[in-house]
Protein backbone atom coordinates (compact mmCIF):
# COMPACT_ATOMS: atom_id res chain seq x y z
CA UNK A 1 0.00 0.00 0.00
CA UNK A 2 1.32 3.28 -0.81
CA UNK A 3 1.95 6.35 1.49
CA UNK A 4 -1.22 8.18 1.86
CA UNK A 5 0.40 11.76 1.22
CA UNK A 6 -2.64 13.59 2.05
CA UNK A 7 -3.80 12.20 5.22
CA UNK A 8 -2.59 14.00 8.67
CA UNK A 9 -2.90 11.45 11.94
CA UNK A 10 -3.17 14.13 15.18
CA UNK A 11 -2.55 12.47 18.76
CA UNK A 12 -3.55 14.29 21.16
CA UNK A 13 -5.19 13.65 24.66
CA UNK A 14 -5.45 17.55 24.99
CA UNK A 15 -9.04 17.88 22.98
CA UNK A 16 -8.82 21.35 22.75
CA UNK A 17 -4.97 21.42 21.84
CA UNK A 18 -6.07 18.55 19.27
CA UNK A 19 -8.97 20.28 17.62
CA UNK A 20 -7.48 23.46 17.05
CA UNK A 21 -4.96 22.12 15.03
CA UNK A 22 -7.39 20.20 13.14
CA UNK A 23 -9.47 23.16 12.07
CA UNK A 24 -6.29 25.19 11.41
CA UNK A 25 -4.41 22.77 9.06
CA UNK A 26 -8.32 21.99 7.50
CA UNK A 27 -8.00 25.99 7.01
CA UNK A 28 -4.90 26.23 5.36
CA UNK A 29 -4.73 22.95 3.25
CA UNK A 30 -6.30 20.35 1.46
CA UNK A 31 -5.21 17.24 3.82
CA UNK A 32 -7.65 14.94 5.63
CA UNK A 33 -7.28 15.21 8.87
CA UNK A 34 -8.05 12.35 11.67
CA UNK A 35 -7.64 13.04 15.51
CA UNK A 36 -6.95 10.30 18.05
CA UNK A 37 -6.95 11.13 21.75
CA UNK A 38 -4.23 7.95 22.64
CA UNK A 39 -1.63 6.62 20.75
CA UNK A 40 -3.03 2.96 20.73
CA UNK A 41 -5.66 4.18 18.72
CA UNK A 42 -3.53 5.73 16.23
CA UNK A 43 -1.26 2.42 15.82
CA UNK A 44 -4.73 0.88 15.15
CA UNK A 45 -4.96 2.69 12.15
CA UNK A 46 -1.37 3.17 11.32
CA UNK A 47 -1.42 0.73 8.28
CA UNK A 48 -3.25 3.19 5.87
CA UNK A 49 0.18 4.88 5.80
CA UNK A 50 -0.54 8.36 6.62
CA UNK A 51 1.98 10.69 5.11
CA UNK A 52 2.37 12.78 8.49
CA UNK A 53 1.29 12.02 12.35
CA UNK A 54 1.58 15.27 14.91
CA UNK A 55 2.06 13.44 17.92
CA UNK A 56 2.35 14.67 21.53
CA UNK A 57 5.10 14.06 23.73
CA UNK A 58 2.74 13.52 26.91
CA UNK A 59 0.06 11.07 26.00
CA UNK A 60 -0.63 9.59 29.68
CA UNK A 61 -3.08 12.72 31.19
CA UNK A 62 -6.42 11.16 30.57
CA UNK A 63 -5.37 7.12 30.44
CA UNK A 64 -2.51 6.84 33.39
CA UNK A 65 -1.30 3.41 31.69
CA UNK A 66 -1.07 4.67 28.20
CA UNK A 67 2.00 4.86 25.91
CA UNK A 68 3.88 8.43 25.71
CA UNK A 69 5.23 9.55 22.69
CA UNK A 70 8.43 8.45 21.87
CA UNK A 71 7.31 4.82 22.77
CA UNK A 72 4.56 5.60 19.94
CA UNK A 73 7.15 7.40 17.87
CA UNK A 74 9.13 4.14 17.40
CA UNK A 75 6.21 2.46 16.79
CA UNK A 76 4.83 4.57 13.88
CA UNK A 77 8.57 4.56 12.36
CA UNK A 78 8.76 0.86 12.47
CA UNK A 79 5.14 -0.26 11.17
CA UNK A 80 5.33 2.91 8.50
CA UNK A 81 8.67 3.87 7.73
CA UNK A 82 8.21 6.67 4.80
CA UNK A 83 5.39 8.79 7.65
CA UNK A 84 7.12 11.52 8.87
CA UNK A 85 6.11 12.14 12.55
CA UNK A 86 6.15 15.59 14.29
CA UNK A 87 6.79 15.89 18.15
CA UNK A 88 4.02 18.24 20.23
CA UNK A 89 5.50 19.31 23.26
CA UNK A 90 4.45 21.93 26.26
CA UNK A 91 8.33 21.81 27.38
CA UNK A 92 10.73 23.65 25.54
CA UNK A 93 13.92 21.31 26.26
CA UNK A 94 16.38 20.95 24.26
CA UNK A 95 17.23 16.86 25.47
CA UNK A 96 13.45 16.21 24.29
CA UNK A 97 13.97 17.30 21.06
CA UNK A 98 17.33 15.63 20.72
CA UNK A 99 15.81 12.41 22.18
CA UNK A 100 12.67 12.78 19.69
CA UNK A 101 14.91 13.46 16.46
CA UNK A 102 17.20 10.68 17.78
CA UNK A 103 14.30 8.27 17.16
CA UNK A 104 13.35 9.57 13.34
CA UNK A 105 11.01 12.45 14.50
CA UNK A 106 11.20 15.35 11.52
CA UNK A 107 10.53 18.17 13.64
CA UNK A 108 9.68 19.44 17.12
CA UNK A 109 7.13 22.10 18.25
CA UNK A 110 6.33 23.93 21.45
CA UNK A 111 2.86 23.89 22.05
CA UNK A 112 1.33 27.26 22.55
CA UNK A 113 -0.65 30.41 20.26
CA UNK A 114 2.34 30.08 17.69
CA UNK A 115 2.20 26.15 17.55
CA UNK A 116 -0.36 26.26 15.08
CA UNK A 117 1.46 28.25 12.29
CA UNK A 118 4.77 26.25 12.56
CA UNK A 119 3.13 22.88 11.98
CA UNK A 120 1.81 24.23 8.88
CA UNK A 121 5.38 25.78 8.23
CA UNK A 122 6.42 21.94 9.07
CA UNK A 123 3.59 20.14 6.48
CA UNK A 124 4.93 22.56 4.13
CA UNK A 125 8.62 21.47 4.85
CA UNK A 126 7.94 17.94 4.58
CA UNK A 127 5.79 18.44 1.25
CA UNK A 128 9.38 20.25 0.07
CA UNK A 129 11.81 17.95 1.52
CA UNK A 130 9.60 14.93 -0.29
CA UNK A 131 9.73 16.88 -4.14
CA UNK A 132 13.31 17.49 -3.80
CA UNK A 133 14.14 13.51 -2.81
CA UNK A 134 11.75 12.60 -4.96
CA UNK A 135 14.29 15.08 -8.01
CA UNK A 136 17.60 13.61 -5.99
CA UNK A 137 16.60 10.08 -6.99
CA UNK A 138 15.75 11.38 -10.70
CA UNK A 139 18.41 13.32 -11.24
CA UNK A 140 20.93 10.12 -9.45
CA UNK A 141 19.16 7.58 -11.99
CA UNK A 142 19.32 9.85 -15.05
CA UNK A 143 22.91 10.21 -14.34
CA UNK A 144 23.56 6.31 -14.55
CA UNK A 145 21.32 6.37 -17.49
CA UNK A 146 23.65 8.58 -19.32
CA UNK A 147 27.03 7.14 -18.05
CA UNK A 148 25.93 4.05 -19.24
CA UNK A 149 25.07 5.16 -22.80
CA UNK A 150 28.34 7.38 -23.00
CA UNK A 151 30.55 4.18 -21.44
CA UNK A 152 28.56 2.06 -24.52
CA UNK A 153 29.53 4.83 -27.30
CA UNK A 154 33.05 4.35 -26.32
CA UNK A 155 33.40 0.83 -26.17
CA UNK A 156 31.22 1.05 -29.64
CA UNK A 157 33.59 3.55 -30.93
CA UNK A 158 36.95 1.50 -29.84
CA UNK A 159 35.33 -2.01 -31.55
CA UNK A 160 34.82 0.20 -34.40
CA UNK A 161 38.10 1.29 -35.01
CA UNK A 162 39.55 -1.60 -33.67
CA UNK A 163 38.19 -3.74 -36.51
CA UNK A 164 38.91 -1.27 -39.14
CA UNK A 165 35.35 -0.37 -39.87
CA UNK A 166 36.45 3.45 -39.22
CA UNK A 167 39.53 4.64 -40.37
CA UNK A 168 39.21 8.33 -40.82
CA UNK A 169 37.06 9.60 -37.09
CA UNK A 170 38.47 13.31 -36.25
CA UNK A 171 40.90 12.46 -34.15
CA UNK A 172 41.84 9.08 -34.23
CA UNK A 173 45.27 8.32 -36.06
CA UNK A 174 45.89 5.83 -38.66
CA UNK B 1 -13.48 44.73 37.52
CA UNK B 2 -10.45 42.74 36.93
CA UNK B 3 -10.60 40.51 33.68
CA UNK B 4 -9.22 37.33 33.71
CA UNK B 5 -9.46 36.65 30.30
CA UNK B 6 -8.56 38.03 26.89
CA UNK B 7 -9.79 35.96 23.72
CA UNK B 8 -7.40 38.07 21.20
CA UNK B 9 -6.10 34.53 20.42
CA UNK B 10 -9.15 32.56 19.90
CA UNK B 11 -10.90 35.62 17.61
CA UNK B 12 -7.63 35.93 15.82
CA UNK B 13 -7.51 31.78 15.17
CA UNK B 14 -11.12 31.51 13.91
CA UNK B 15 -10.63 34.94 12.30
CA UNK B 16 -14.27 35.75 14.37
CA UNK B 17 -15.87 32.76 13.34
CA UNK B 18 -18.88 32.96 16.71
CA UNK B 19 -19.94 29.13 15.88
CA UNK B 20 -15.98 28.16 16.45
CA UNK B 21 -15.45 30.37 19.46
CA UNK B 22 -18.78 29.03 20.79
CA UNK B 23 -16.96 25.47 20.19
CA UNK B 24 -13.89 26.50 21.84
CA UNK B 25 -14.87 28.31 24.69
CA UNK B 26 -17.84 25.30 25.50
CA UNK B 27 -14.90 23.06 25.43
CA UNK B 28 -13.15 24.43 27.91
CA UNK B 29 -16.19 25.54 30.61
CA UNK B 30 -17.63 21.83 29.95
CA UNK B 31 -13.99 20.59 31.22
CA UNK B 32 -12.26 23.21 33.37
CA UNK B 33 -14.40 22.41 36.28
CA UNK B 34 -13.54 18.42 36.46
CA UNK B 35 -9.96 19.45 35.63
CA UNK B 36 -10.16 21.56 39.11
CA UNK B 37 -11.53 19.11 40.90
CA UNK B 38 -9.01 16.16 39.95
CA UNK B 39 -6.10 19.09 40.58
CA UNK B 40 -7.77 19.28 44.10
CA UNK B 41 -7.78 15.54 44.74
CA UNK B 42 -4.53 15.01 43.28
CA UNK B 43 -2.92 17.58 45.77
CA UNK B 44 -4.64 16.78 49.19
CA UNK B 45 -3.56 13.09 48.32
CA UNK B 46 -0.30 13.92 47.71
CA UNK B 47 -0.42 12.41 44.46
CA UNK B 48 2.31 14.56 43.27
CA UNK B 49 3.01 12.91 40.09
CA UNK B 50 -0.58 13.18 39.58
CA UNK B 51 -0.53 16.74 39.93
CA UNK B 52 2.21 17.51 37.86
CA UNK B 53 0.17 15.90 35.06
CA UNK B 54 -3.59 17.20 35.87
CA UNK B 55 -1.63 21.03 36.41
CA UNK B 56 -0.08 20.52 33.09
CA UNK B 57 -3.24 19.40 31.27
CA UNK B 58 -5.20 22.50 32.17
CA UNK B 59 -2.16 25.08 31.57
CA UNK B 60 -2.27 25.15 27.66
CA UNK B 61 -6.39 25.61 27.51
CA UNK B 62 -5.75 28.45 30.01
CA UNK B 63 -3.30 29.90 27.69
CA UNK B 64 -5.44 29.48 24.76
CA UNK B 65 -8.50 31.63 26.51
CA UNK B 66 -6.22 34.19 27.40
CA UNK B 67 -6.10 33.20 30.81
CA UNK B 68 -2.61 34.32 31.73
CA UNK B 69 -2.43 34.70 35.39
CA UNK B 70 -4.38 31.79 35.86
CA UNK B 71 -1.78 29.85 33.44
CA UNK B 72 1.10 30.89 35.18
CA UNK B 73 0.18 29.35 38.27
CA UNK B 74 -0.77 26.28 36.62
CA UNK B 75 2.70 26.52 35.72
CA UNK B 76 3.77 26.87 39.06
CA UNK B 77 2.18 24.43 40.45
CA UNK B 78 3.17 21.88 37.83
CA UNK B 79 6.77 22.37 38.13
CA UNK B 80 6.65 22.38 42.51
CA UNK B 81 5.25 19.35 41.35
CA UNK B 82 8.05 17.77 39.72
CA UNK B 83 9.78 18.47 43.04
CA UNK B 84 8.78 16.53 45.75
CA UNK B 85 10.98 18.10 49.02
CA UNK B 86 9.34 21.46 47.77
CA UNK B 87 5.86 21.41 48.13
CA UNK B 88 4.72 23.10 51.16
CA UNK B 89 2.82 25.91 48.93
CA UNK B 90 1.35 23.78 46.64
CA UNK B 91 -2.16 23.70 48.42
CA UNK B 92 -2.47 27.23 48.74
CA UNK B 93 -1.96 27.91 45.11
CA UNK B 94 -4.07 25.21 44.33
CA UNK B 95 -6.81 27.15 46.15
CA UNK B 96 -5.61 30.08 44.00
CA UNK B 97 -6.15 28.38 41.05
CA UNK B 98 -9.19 27.11 41.46
CA UNK B 99 -10.40 31.01 42.46
CA UNK B 100 -8.75 32.04 39.35
CA UNK B 101 -10.83 29.40 37.48
CA UNK B 102 -13.45 29.81 39.21
CA UNK B 103 -13.84 33.31 37.90
CA UNK B 104 -12.54 32.70 33.94
CA UNK B 105 -15.46 30.16 33.83
CA UNK B 106 -17.81 32.81 34.58
CA UNK B 107 -16.32 35.30 32.57
CA UNK B 108 -16.47 32.86 29.55
CA UNK B 109 -20.04 31.93 30.27
CA UNK B 110 -20.39 35.86 30.22
CA UNK B 111 -18.76 36.32 26.77
CA UNK B 112 -20.69 33.12 25.00
CA UNK B 113 -23.67 34.38 25.94
CA UNK B 114 -23.08 37.53 24.04
CA UNK B 115 -22.02 35.65 20.78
Amino acid sequence: MALQLNTIFIVDDDPMAADLLKDHLEKVSKYNVEVFSTGEECLEKISILPGIVFLDYHLNSVKKDALDGLDILREIKEKSPETEVVMLSGQDKIDVAVNTMKYGAFDYIVKGESSFYRAEKAVFNIYRYRKLEGNAAKYKNMSIYLGVAMLMMIVLAIYLQMTGRITNMPGWGG
Amino acid sequence: MEQHIDLSFLKSFTGGDSAKMKKYISMFTGTAPAMIEKIKTDCSSGDWPALKTSSHSIKSQLKYMGADSAQAIAYEIEQLSAKPDNTESLPALVEKLSSLCGSVVAELNEELEKL
